[in-house]
């Protein structure tokens, strides 16, 4: 069997056990403003539109229905787990072409602007990938550093996927001439609040 | 001529195109560069993805086990591939048996290694590469040419004339926007038909049985999210202990490959989605023969960023297809010779021993000491080209005796500033190809050293 085979060679093959190096080193104590001041740079640098509304009084879903109105004004479907605009359960990608994703990020991370999903929030896996422009909503009190402490905050088996989203697809695949909106959304906006 | 220097010998024919090829490289490893400096730890870095990859080869197979384990308890179909047509096999049978025949498949050495798209095609399934470079190159009925920028050899005008007659858009239209959004039409129609979507793994996570794919353009997700079957092809040493080796690894790929400080998706798979099926190929393919030689299993520890192609200055100018192998540039040099010595005796001489290539590794691979003991072992085992070996054993014989070496040396200035050009720049000098030699001195150190020696 093709299984006993390539372990027996391997153990066979292997060297002499090496232990695993330490990792407390990476931990970094970022002050929240100097991380969320990185955070928004490294996301703008991502191509993202970021606003923050950390220090704003108004609520969220009053926000956000003008922000939509004012910003998409001509998007028509949504795929809105907020459920500012729209149920979500029911769309169908392959039939109807989305206009808007609407969710709230369970975690930022600083260093990369990558925000976190997982199957909890997307419901849909490919709604984040095949909606024409996204809108993602960040806690700030949930902004780390770096992707070490990401993954101490994150069990990334929690549900069955999950994905970090650090902007708008893109490539760089013709001539290394950066075109935004590859295969994925063709915009990102990040609401900090 | 070997096979390297005869390809790259008809790439650098068009010289405006070579220094176009050269800079756009160059300019790739300016941004890792930028991008590692803002990182006061990145060495740190290296040297700890480096350890951690040290100990994985060390407990690979405990942790395969402990993978298929917990991807099992997952409900993930695990299979184990133990070379090229193993692979093949198990993946035609997993699309038999769904009656698969349109495939969507996104950017993965492992199935370019395993050459899939052959097997596949002649069994009359479509299979789709959907990373916008692989496609351009996959139209083109072409090999990546690097592993992370798979048409950077491409000019803008010759994907407008590719696209032109493959998915009719306008004539002599090259602009990169125009064509991107082109393909986005083209592969999202390609995503929502698949019966199936195959992926590469960049990271096999022991612990949770899950694997993380990394891209820029979503195709990976595209694909996964909408066909009902996922196949993930992963190499044996893809597996890192635990997720929180990921934070180190996440941190070091996308800045060696691209200067970017993440890619814009890493994806964790864990599970199917309720209905779909999730498979995952293990793949040996001679890596378990590869990490029984002390002296060059560290190259098993490579994440494929491509680092070490942007900055070499032979690959630069002599193009990915010189290489005539998966893999290109240093790194492939010194991993084609452990599957074929004969066929790839060549690529170990593909290269200056400058260095650079091991300074920027994310992983620390010795890449150039690599290089440099690969030609022993070609010269071992009797691999070398006549054009080589008989140098050499002039040149052992000049060196064992002074006074030839000496008259020699004298010959060899005085030709140099006095013979006719076509004397000098003819097929007999390798040396004399696209460049000029120096102006000899009138004299040699031996004569400059025993003038000055005393003063």
């Amino acid at each position: 069997m093709s299984k006993s085979a390539i372990l027996e060679k391997i153990k066979k093959n292997k060297p002499e056990l090496v232990a695993l190096p330490d990792l407390s080193v990476f931990q970094h104590d970022v002050p929240r403003e100097e991380l969320i001041k990185d955070f928004i740079s490294v996301s703008t640098g991502n191509m993202s539109n970021v606003v923050s509304i950390i220090d704003s009084e108004v609520p969220l879903q009053t926000y956000l229905k003008e922000f939509i109105s004012k910003n998409f004004p001509l998007a028509t479907t949504f795929y809105d787990t907020l459920k500012i605009e729209a149920n979500p359960s029911e769309v169908d990608f392959t039939q109807t072409p989305v206009d808007l994703f609407i969710a709230e990020a369970k975690l930022g991370v600083a260093e990369n602007g990558g925000l976190w999903f997982d199957d909890s929030i997307l419901k849909q896996r490919i709604s984040t990938f095949a909606c024409e422009h996204t809108l993602m909503i960040i806690n700030h009190k949930n902004i780390v550093p770096t992707m070490h402490q990401a993954y101490q905050k994150i069990k990334i088996s929690e549900t069955g996927y999950c994905v970090l989203i650090a902007g708008p697809s893109k490539t760089a695949d013709i001539e290394q001439s950066l075109v935004v909106g590859a295969q994925g959304a063709v915009s990102n906006t990040t609401i900090i609040i | 001529m070997s096979q390297h220097s005869k390809r790259a010998d008809n790439f650098i024919k068009d010289e405006a195109r070579t220094d176009w090829h050269d800079k756009a490289l160059w300019h790739v490893r300016e941004k890792r560069d930028a991008s590692a400096e803002q990182l006061p730890e990145w060495e740190l870095l290296r040297e700890t993805a480096s350890q951690i990859k040290d100990n994985v080869l060390s407990n690979l197979d405990n942790y395969l086990v402990q993978f298929e384990t917990e991807a099992k308890k997952n409900g993930v179909i695990v299979h184990w591939a133990e070379d090229a047509a193993d692979h093949n096999r198990i993946i035609g049978e997993i699309l038999e048996k769904h009656n698969a025949r349109k495939i969507v498949k996104s950017k993965s050495m492992l199935t370019e290694e395993c050459k899939l798209n052959d097997f596949l095609e002649e069994r009359d399934i479509e299979i789709i590469d959907t990373d916008l470079g692989e496609r351009i190159i996959q139209l083109r009925k072409e090999p990546p040419s690097h592993v992370v920028l798979p048409a950077i050899h491409i000019k803008k005008e010759e994907v407008g004339e590719l696209f032109h007659q493959k998915l009719g858009t306008e004539k002599d239209n090259s602009d990169p926007t125009y064509l991107t959004k082109a393909a986005r039409t083209h592969l999202r129609n390609k995503f929502f038909e698949a019966d199936a979507a195959i992926t590469g793994v960049n990271f096999g996570i022991a612990e949770t049985g899950g694997v993380v794919i990394c891209t820029n353009e979503g195709n990976a997700d595209m694909g996964c999210h909408s066909a009902p079957v996922q196949i993930h092809c992963m190499g044996i040493e893809k597996l890192l202990p635990k997720a929180e080796h990921l934070g180190v690894f996440i941190r070091l790929l996308a800045r060696s490959a691209t200067g970017q400080p993440s890619t814009i998706y890493t994806s964790h798979y864990h599970q199917p989605r309720p209905g779909a099926e999730m498979h995952v190929v293990i793949v040996d393919n001679g890596r378990s023969t590869h990490l029984g030689k002390e002296d060059f299993r560290n190259s098993l520890k490579c994440i494929r960023c491509g680092a070490c192609m942007n900055t070499c200055p032979i690959y630069r100018r002599s193009g990915g297809h010189s290489y005539h192998s998966t893999i290109p540039g240093p790194i492939g040099a010194i991993l084609s010779p452990n599957k074929n010595l004969k066929e790839y005796s060549d690529l170990p001489f593909a290269s200056t021993l400058c260095g650079s290539c091991s300074n920027v590794c994310p992983v620390k691979i010795d890449i150039h000491e690599q290089l440099y003991k690969w030609r022993q072992e070609i010269y071992k085992n009797n691999e070398l080209p006549k054009s080589k070996t008989i140098p050499l054993k002039i040149t052992t014989k000049v060196f064992e005796n002074p006074s030839v070496y000496n008259s020699l040396g004298k010959i060899a200035r005085g030709s140099l500033r006095n013979l006719p050009g076509f004397m000098i720049y003819n097929n007999f000098n390798a040396w004399g190809k696209q460049r000029d030699l120096p102006d000899a001195p009138k004299e040699g150190f031996k004569q400059w050293y025993k003038k000055n020696r005393n003063e």
